[in-house]
């Protein structure tokens, strides 16, 4: 497995106190505060513009003005360097350039930046054809990223941050624009690298039944604050949807099976 | 054959094109001179006049070029990875406009004749030392601009440069307006851009601009990569963007400036260089980086022997030849058969 990434499993934790974080001028996060349990699953839910993927993106490191602690894997996120965190976290973007003109596989080998004079050339090679295999992207590696289809691309971006061999990988809207068989085959990955290499996931979505779909736990935004936290499970209970997303929600499907489906009630149909 | 494999045989197949044009071109002139002439040959000594003209005038002149070109090729290059934009190229930013600001402050005020003694040595240099002053003050003020609205985004950095650029373009054509005939005459064909040497020396001149600009874009040339992925691809792979971008767009813009200084603002060659190379191989900047200098000093030599040779004895601005050129071949380059 990723024996070269060198960090114990704990490093997989993330923990937020008291982020807040203002964009010009305009208060975006505030007093955010969670953690993540090394090798778990969480969900960021809420509906547009509650603040999840600024979350996401100071997180990984993109927004670097925040006031409030951020501890990566136990260390100060700010003391970290941009190579030391891209180590530690990665991140699959909500959109990712489409008009860039490299082949799959260049791509899949600057993912490898992070442990550039650290890794192998071996271990470069065995990580992006570990991370090519399990999302199933093989096949498109001579191909240029422009003339791939959204869910191709989406699906090297995943494979990308696999490649990175970081304890944890940060998802931004992962399925939003994704038909079902590729949102499927999307969750599959996820659960996998969960299971099989034992890596920290958070998921920044607006799509509840995502969150239904696997075990972890769910964290509410609203407003740029946390509203709730808890299980996918606590979520049916009544009311709580229509809190979260500002509109009341039914759910459909067996109460045996895992087979639930929520879906916003339509005002008029 | 794989991608890399034909990638490998085009880049290495520039480079002997560049080599070859290189070598080729000081023998090709108003008049052509022969390996005999330079060198002596069968018993027939060679001839002092010739030699000298080969020697004196036209190595170095293929020697700046040649240099001039690549590190226009590689600015040009690394600029529009760092600004994620097909468009940019050194004299959009403003740095081009800056040191033909202080070329022309140099010519108006009479720095560069006129003296005498010591001030006839520190004469001759005026005016690249003055036009690389100019560069500098445009780099200064796009990046006080850049640090004063961090985050503000690389299209509106560019913007910045376009507009610094017009201005700059304005006090040059007040100093063109002002001036007496003869500096005008001066000041106007050097905004042409020409590539005029006399002596080794000076043709040496814009030899650690294109060491330094090929140094970088190698050193770097996965971070460029990164970067032409955008800030957030590039920072979550580990890329320090800040540093980065800053590194680069100082060293580059310094080797501009230095041969902006001594050849002129050529505009053009900038853009088309890497978008050639682009279409060639891709956009890795490993190979690609090679490729756009060849391509980049290939051109400038053939532009600039053409520019010696076609309305001899006048000597053409080089940057006339360039856009006359390079205009419709870009224009084939983007709309040509082989486009999709």
């Amino acid at each position: 497995m990723s024996a070269c990434s060198g960090l114990a499993p704990e490093a997989g934790g993330i923990k937020i106190d008291g982020l807040s974080v203002e964009l010009g001028g305009k208060s975006i996060l505030s007093e955010v505060s969670f953690e993540i349990e090394p090798g778990s699953f969480l969900y960021v839910i809420g509906r547009n513009g509650a603040g999840k993927s600024t979350l996401c993106k100071c997180v990984a490191g993109v927004i670097r003005g925040y006031r409030g602690e951020l501890f990566i894997g136990g260390r100060q996120a700010s003391s970290l360097s941009a190579r030391d965190r891209s180590r530690a976290v990665a991140y699959v973007p909500q959109s990712s350039p489409g008009d860039v003109p490299y082949i799959v596989s260049d791509f899949m080998e600057m993912s490898r930046y992070p442990w550039r004079g650290m890794a192998s050339e071996a271990d470069d090679r065995r990580a992006v054809s570990e991370a090519m295999e399990l999302t199933d992207i093989t096949f498109l590696a001579g191909r240029r990223l422009s003339s791939l289809s959204g869910g191709e691309r989406q699906k090297v971006m995943i494979a990308s941050a696999i490649a990175q061999e970081t304890r944890t990988i940060l998802m931004d809207e992962p399925t939003t624009y994704l038909d079902y068989a590729h949102q499927v085959e999307t969750v599959d990955v996820m659960a996998r690298v969960n299971r099989e290499r034992g890596v920290t996931i958070m998921v920044v979505t607006h799509d509840v039944n995502l969150a239904m779909a696997l075990s972890g736990k769910v964290v509410a935004l609203a407003g740029g604050r946390v509203l709730w936290t808890g299980l996918p499970s606590g979520l049916l209970e009544p009311g709580r949807l229509e809190g979260i997303f500002g509109v009341p929600f039914r759910h459909y499907g067996s109460e045996s099976g895992g087979g639930q489906i929520l879906a916003p009630q339509r005002s008029r149909l | 054959m794989s991608p890399a494999g034909r990638e490998f045989k085009i880049a290495r197949f520039a480079l002997i094109v560049a080599f070859a044009v290189a070598l080729a071109a000081p023998w090709v002139g108003v008049r052509l001179i022969l390996p005999s002439d330079v060198f002596g040959w069968g018993g027939r000594a060679a001839d002092a006049a010739e030699a000298s003209i080969f020697w004196q005038l036209r190595v170095p002149r293929v020697l700046l070029a040649w240099c001039a070109g690549a590190t226009f090729g590689l600015c040009g290059m690394v600029f529009q990875a760092l600004f994620r934009n097909p468009l940019a190229e050194p004299s959009l930013l403003g740095v081009s406009s800056g040191a033909a600001l202080g070329a022309a402050a140099a010519i108006r005020f009479g720095l560069s004749v006129g003296a005498v003694g010591v001030f006839k040595a520190l004469g001759a240099i005026a005016m690249p030392a003055c036009a690389f002053a100019g560069a500098l003050l445009a780099i200064a003020i796009i990046s006080a601009f850049s640090r004063m609205a961090r985050g503000a985004g690389d299209a509106t950095l560019l913007l910045a440069g376009v507009a610094i650029s017009s201005l700059f373009s304005s006090l040059i054509m007040v100093f063109q307006y002002t001036g007496g005939a003869a500096e005008t005459y001066k000041l106007l064909s050097w905004t042409m851009g020409g590539i005029s040497v006399v002596g080794m020396n000076e043709g040496l001149r814009a030899v650690p601009s294109f060491l330094i600009t090929l140094a970088m874009s190698l050193h770097f040339s996965t971070e460029l990569d990164l970067l032409t992925f955008g800030d957030e691809i590039a920072a979550t792979r580990g890329v320090e963007l800040e540093k980065m971008k800053r590194l680069l767009f100082a060293g580059m813009s310094l080797s501009v400036a230095m041969v902006v200084a001594n050849c002129g603002p050529i505009a053009f060659l900038g853009l088309i260089a890497p978008h050639v190379s682009r279409r060639l191989l891709g956009a890795r900047h490993r190979v690609l980086a090679p490729c756009s200098a060849a391509v980049g000093g290939t051109a400038l030599v053939v532009c600039d022997t053409a520019a010696r040779t076609l309305w001899a004895p006048a000597d053409l601005p080089v940057g006339i030849i360039i856009s006359f050129l390079g205009a419709p071949f870009f224009l084939w380059l983007l709309f040509g058969p082989r486009h999709r």
